[in-house]
């Protein structure tokens, strides 16, 4: 008797194990395994080094990423920008060197991976939010301005679109303001700013 | 989002067109596909399926011969109102996917290609017949992709497209006026069609602004917009000097007795 | 322990647990979500900085000025430009649609060598040089072997690159350089024979107050179209009045104050019976008519003799009470005019008809003043060194006859191109030996194409420069494609009302796409490969050095603004002391006879006209997609063209709405056509669009309708010679 009930004991216990086997491998996969199947990972083409710009420039951000007189945003730097201060080799960086052999030289603008595009469907006015509306680039960017090393740029799979826009840790909570720009987030601050979400063409095109 | 929607600082853009002057050229149709990267086919001929924001329609005094009269009459998306303007358009109030929506500080009835899984209930709710439908995935002939204009996107097929008014013209016109710290000034949101116009039939400007010449001129007495008795509250006006016109207007069903 | 399958299952369960409370389902939901919002697809158009570049639309001859959009250096839309005299800012839906023209699935893209037959559309790509080489080396066989004057060109060029290829051809030795004439020659007949004086008529639309149009499309196309759509505009403020006398509801006669239907080719008929009556009513301009009306007594008793307005009513099928009513409006407005030639103006008008239209211009005494018409003398800004013919060239121009059989004294009109095709089919001329096609596409734009066609077999070596696979392109042994007008820089007289003229510079959008190069730089590569005696006569490096040296100190200016409007125009203008009413001022009046309609009326119970409209381009350029997309149904479905017809005609002949049917004229037979019932067409007439019916281009205008000029054919005037045919009978089965 006792031994059948020891036995459905160890049955049931066995049943737990099972359970909880299953239950921490999915939690695994889903939790650690799938994000990172999910998102590709590239490195940029040019590990680039904002900390060091931001110092030799006037205008802070402002300098490379500035507006155009019709108010138009003109987002990362074309070759002919950058070729200003880097026709030469200015020092021993080998990025830097990298950089004028392969791209200077060569005439080619640099295949930059933009860790903010919105998809071609979205409309976004640097302007309005940084001129009108007095944002600072950090709030959206982060701290990308003084970081030394370019970050990995993640791709979803399924979306095409860089991590930063969906931009939540894995729990699908959004952690700070310059890791989200999905369409949600963009109306919560815009309710909370404006008191409206906004109509659909506000951002739409 | 509705809170605003008597506020005194919105704006209410619309058009007056003047039907005396319109000579039915079709630059307005043709700057407008240009503009908004309209798709063109290899047979538009049936007009149920050709895509025209804007359309310049043909209308007749119906008399016989020799006493018929034509009269050409351009039609964009009304960006209907709704009765006391409060955002009902017969489409926007019928959409199940929020694909449209009515812009309270424009008066501008958007359509988001992104969102619209193509039921076509605004087609059938739109007494205008200002919506339509994309049957097919656009195709460009081989490198006539390079000329469209990134201002707007492109559409796929399944998704209902229609007359913007040009707003992608007035998020330009914003960021130029933001960069400058002022406002928007009325010869800056000009839509491509009235720019366009080589006749000056078409006027755009804010209906709520006594300054902009919209709002004198909808007050002509030859002015009327189409479909009145419907309450659908058009911001399109048109200006004829013929009776026969302006009765046309409002005349959608033969022997119907207003 | 053992694994059964209850610790399977448990393991399942414990998975599916697990995935629950992960954020898979979740986040795969949400990004296929968006994953259906991305149309790989369709395409993604590049942002970039947005500029305007300045330049000219060479769509048509009116020569607009463009500003066109460009994202990041790519084109993406063209506007008027704003401060440009031709047109002030506005384009025509055809310029509008000009990138469409670019990227054309029409467009040559290397230079191409004919393989086999004429017809077979086979091709082998050649470089630019080879091209080149191949005609250089023909143009000099055939000038060394004496044939000089049987090379023959067909052209609709003007300004400098027209110089140039008039050059060339004075110094290579031949005389056929051919141009499709149009109302304009007319026009100049008219001031010629009316007036002894070598002058363009021009109309003063903008400072008249009554416009009376003889079928003439004002606001279809006719002039410069934004000039037009400007007056019409203009009109509607000032009040003036516009008519419009023409067989159906034209645009234009939408838009009018009042549309006359007349019975086709009678407008000249209608002209003279209210001149008739403004002479009885007294209601002319007497001071004119006394100092400068000689013969106005004839005049005035021929048509009181034969116009009475009975009759006019008769024949025009216009009500007396409407003539009488619209000669006294004519006659009381104090600056009225009456404009002739029939549509948008690519086809002449006789010299009769236009005489009697213009005659009420003269007895208002409307004439060389602000508001009515006036004389203007060749605009010109081209003034080369002189050329030394060398003997060759010499003969040539003095023994060769025209192939179009053209009168060598004939300084007004020096091209009757519609004769070219019987001259040479009935063996009266010998067909050229080289004929040489630019900005024309004549297989396309001529009547009787079976004609041209099989007069086209007779030529041996046929070399077209068009940009795109028209017609005549197709037919061509050889092609040496041109830039299109947004790929290069180039001259361009423009004209907008009588004292507003000027020569532009187009200037290049973007780098030509293609391997295609300049017409221009061709010619002058060309002659500088033959004998010195040709060579010689190019002294420029290229054409851009052409251009320069041409404009010389005046070149700065047209660079950096772009155009180079005329300060001194009055200095164009033909005084009227400069000129003398000729003796036999309405003399020829007394044989007025109205134009015919080509073809017998019993087997041919019914008129075909011709109609415009600015949405089809009837010209050598086809039109683009964008604007056959605006082409109306009523006269374009599916691969129909539609035939307008007035409903009682159609009840008479039992025609439906939509039928296909078989319509005849003595030259084209069995064409399909569908019908549209109208009230807008007066009764016994059909109406076909022009501007249909491509055997050339791409899919978006190939093969749909029906090409007008392949059912008729040309109508010559007995005292100018142009081609006058308007309408022709026909039948409909």
């Amino acid at each position: 008797m006792s031994s059948d009930v020891q036995n459905k004991k160890d049955d049931k216990k066995v049943l737990v194990l099972f359970f909880s086997l299953g239950l921490i491998a999915a939690l695994f996969v889903g939790w650690v395994i799938f994000p990172k199947l999910l998102y590709k990972t590239q490195k940029q083409p040019i590990d680039f080094n904002h900390s060091l710009h931001l110092d030799l420039v006037d205008d802070s951000c402002n300098s490379c990423h500035f507006f155009r007189d019709d108010g138009t945003f003109s987002g990362i730097p074309k070759m002919a920008q950058c070729i200003d201060c880097h026709e030469e080799v200015q020092g021993e960086n080998p990025e830097e060197e990298k950089f004028v052999s392969q791209y200077v030289q060569e005439s080619k603008e640099v295949p930059w991976l933009s860790y903010s595009r919105q998809p071609d469907c979205v409309f976004f006015s640097h302007v309005a939010h940084t001129q009108k509306a007095g944002m600072e680039c950090k709030t959206c960017h982060g701290n990308i301005g003084t970081s030394e090393h370019s970050k990995e740029y993640k791709e979803n799979r399924i979306t095409g679109y860089s991590i930063d826009i969906w931009g939540r840790n894995i729990l699908g909570m959004a952690g700070e303001t310059w890791k989200s720009a999905k369409m949600d987030d963009c109306a919560k601050c815009h309710k909370k700013e404006t008191g409206s979400q906004g109509s659909c063409f506000q951002c739409h095109k | 989002m509705k809170g605003g929607h008597n506020n005194k600082k919105n704006k209410k853009f619309g058009m007056v067109i003047n039907l005396d002057k319109c000579t039915g050229c079709g630059s307005c149709m043709v700057a407008c596909m240009s503009e908004n990267n309209v798709p063109f086919k290899k047979d538009e001929t049936n007009k149920l399926d050709s895509i025209t924001w804007m359309r310049v329609y043909k209308i007749t005094n119906k008399k016989k011969f020799p006493d018929t009269e034509f009269c050409f009459l351009p039609r964009p998306c009304m960006h209907c109102g709704g009765h006391g303007d409060h955002g009902h358009s017969p489409c926007v109030s019928v959409c199940p996917a929020t694909a449209t929506d009515y812009d309270h500080e424009t008066g501008i009835v958007s359509q988001i290609y992104t969102r619209c899984f193509g039921c076509r209930y605004c087609m059938a709710a739109c007494p205008y017949h200002a919506r339509y439908f994309n049957w097919w995935d656009p195709i460009w002939p081989e490198g006539m992709e390079k000329t469209l204009s990134p201002n707007v996107s492109p559409r796929m097929r399944g998704v209902v497209e229609k007359c913007s008014f040009c707003y992608h013209r007035y998020q330009l016109a914003k960021e130029k006026a933001y960069l400058e710290e002022r406002e928007v000034e009325e010869g800056e949101y000009q839509t491509a069609c009235t720019e366009a116009c080589p006749s000056g039939a078409i006027t755009f400007g804010d209906l709520n602004n006594p300054e902009h010449k919209v709002y004198k001129l909808k007050k002509s007495p030859n002015a009327f917009r189409l479909l009145e008795k419907l309450q659908t509250n058009p911001k399109v006006y048109y200006i004829s000097s013929k009776k026969w016109v302006r009765d046309a207007g409002d005349n959608y069903i033969l022997n119907d007795k207003k | 322990m053992k694994i059964n399958r209850r610790n399977f299952l448990s393991l399942g369960v414990g998975a599916a647990a697990g995935l629950a409370f992960s954020p898979i389902g979740i986040k795969l939901m949400d990004d296929s979500s968006i994953w259906t919002q991305n149309w790989s697809w369709t395409p993604v158009p590049a942002d970039g900085e947005i500029s305007y570049k300045d330049s000219v639309c060479s769509f048509c001859d009116s020569k607009c000025g463009i500003s066109v959009r460009t994202i990041a250096g790519r084109p993406v839309k063209i506007k008027g430009r704003e401060d440009y005299p031709a047109n002030d800012g506005k384009i025509c839906p055809l310029g509008l649609s000009g990138l469409q023209l670019l990227y054309s699935p029409s467009r040559v893209r290397t230079p191409l060598k004919k393989v086999g037959k004429r017809d077979s559309n086979k091709w082998q790509e050649i470089t630019m040089d080879e091209a080149i080489e191949i005609l250089s080396e023909k143009l000099k066989d055939i000038r060394e072997k004496g044939n000089s004057k049987d090379v023959a060109a067909i052209s609709g060029s003007s300004g400098i690159r027209y110089a140039l290829l008039d050059r060339f051809f004075k110094v290579y030795g031949s005389r056929n350089l051919l141009k499709k004439p149009s109302v304009q020659d007319s026009y100049k007949h008219l001031v010629s024979s009316m007036h002894s004086v070598r002058g363009n008529l021009k109309f003063d639309f903008e400072n008249s107050d009554f416009i009376l149009s003889f079928g003439t499309g004002l606001f279809d196309g006719f002039d410069n179209p934004v000039r037009m759509f400007k007056v019409n505009s203009n009109k509607k403020v000032s009040k003036a009045t516009f008519v419009q006398v023409e067989p159906y509801l034209s645009n234009t006669a939408a838009i009018s104050d009042e549309w006359l239907p007349i019975n086709p080719g009678t407008e000249a008929v209608l002209a003279l019976g209210i001149a008739n009556i403004i002479i009885i009513e007294s209601l002319y301009d007497k001071d004119f008519v006394s100092k400068y009306g000689k013969n106005f007594n004839d005049f005035k008793s021929f048509l009181f003799k034969n116009y009475n307005v009975d009759k006019v009513s008769d024949i025009t099928g216009i009500e007396t009470k409407k003539i009488e009513s619209l000669a006294r409006g004519f006659a009381r407005a104090s600056k009225p005019i009456a404009v002739f030639g029939r549509g948008v103006g690519d086809t002449a008008l006789s010299l009769n008809e236009a005489i009697a239209c213009y005659s009420l211009n003269l007895l208002k005494g409307n004439v060389d003043k602000k508001g009515g018409v006036s004389f203007l003398k060749d605009y010109n800004y081209i003034n080369w060194s002189t050329i030394n013919l060398d003997d060759i060239a010499k003969k040539g121009l003095l023994e060769g006859e025209r192939v179009d059989e053209a009168k060598t004294n004939n300084v007004i009109t020096d091209s009757i191109l519609n004769r070219m095709p019987d001259a040479i089919n009935s063996s009266r001329k010998d067909a050229p030996e080289l004929l040489i096609v630019e900005n024309a596409n004549p297989v396309y734009t001529m009547s009787n194409t079976k004609e041209v066609l099989k007069s086209f077999e007779k030529i041996s070596f046929i070399v077209s420069f068009s940009s795109f696979m028209d017609e005549t392109a197709s037919l061509a042994d050889l092609i040496i494609p041109d830039d299109i007008y947004l790929e290069k820089r180039e001259d361009c007289l423009f004209e907008n009302g009588v004292n507003n003229f000027g020569v532009g510079l187009s200037s290049p959008i973007v780098k030509p796409l293609f391997k295609t190069e300049n017409f221009s730089d061709v010619l002058i590569k060309i002659a500088k490969k033959l004998p010195s005696a040709v060579s010689n006569a190019f002294q420029w490096e290229n054409y851009s050095d052409c251009l320069e040296d041409t404009f010389d100190e005046k070149w700065s200016d047209l660079e950096e603004s772009g155009f180079i409007k005329e300060k001194n125009s009055y200095r164009y203008v033909i005084k009227r002391n400069d000129f003398a009413f000729p003796k036999s001022f309405f003399d020829f009046m007394t044989n007025f006879k109205s134009a015919s309609i080509d073809g017998g009326e019993e087997e041919y119970p019914l008129t075909l006209i011709p109609a415009d409209t600015i949405r089809l381009s009837s010209t050598f350029m086809a039109n683009t997609p964008f604007v056959t997309k605006i082409v109306s149904d009523k006269i374009l479905k599916g691969n129909y063209s539609l035939i307008q017809i007035n409903s009682e005609t159609a009840k008479k002949y039992s025609l439906k709405n939509g039928k296909v049917v078989s319509l005849t004229t003595p030259f084209a037979k069995d064409i399909k056509v569908m019908v549209n019932i109208s009230e807008a067409v007066v009764p016994n007439t059909i109406v076909l669009y022009k501007g249909l019916g491509h055997k050339g281009y791409d899919d978006y205008i190939k093969d749909k309708g029906v090409n007008y000029n392949e059912l008729i054919s040309y109508l010559e005037d007995k005292d100018t010679g142009l081609d006058i045919a308007y309408g022709i009978r026909a039948k409909i089965v």
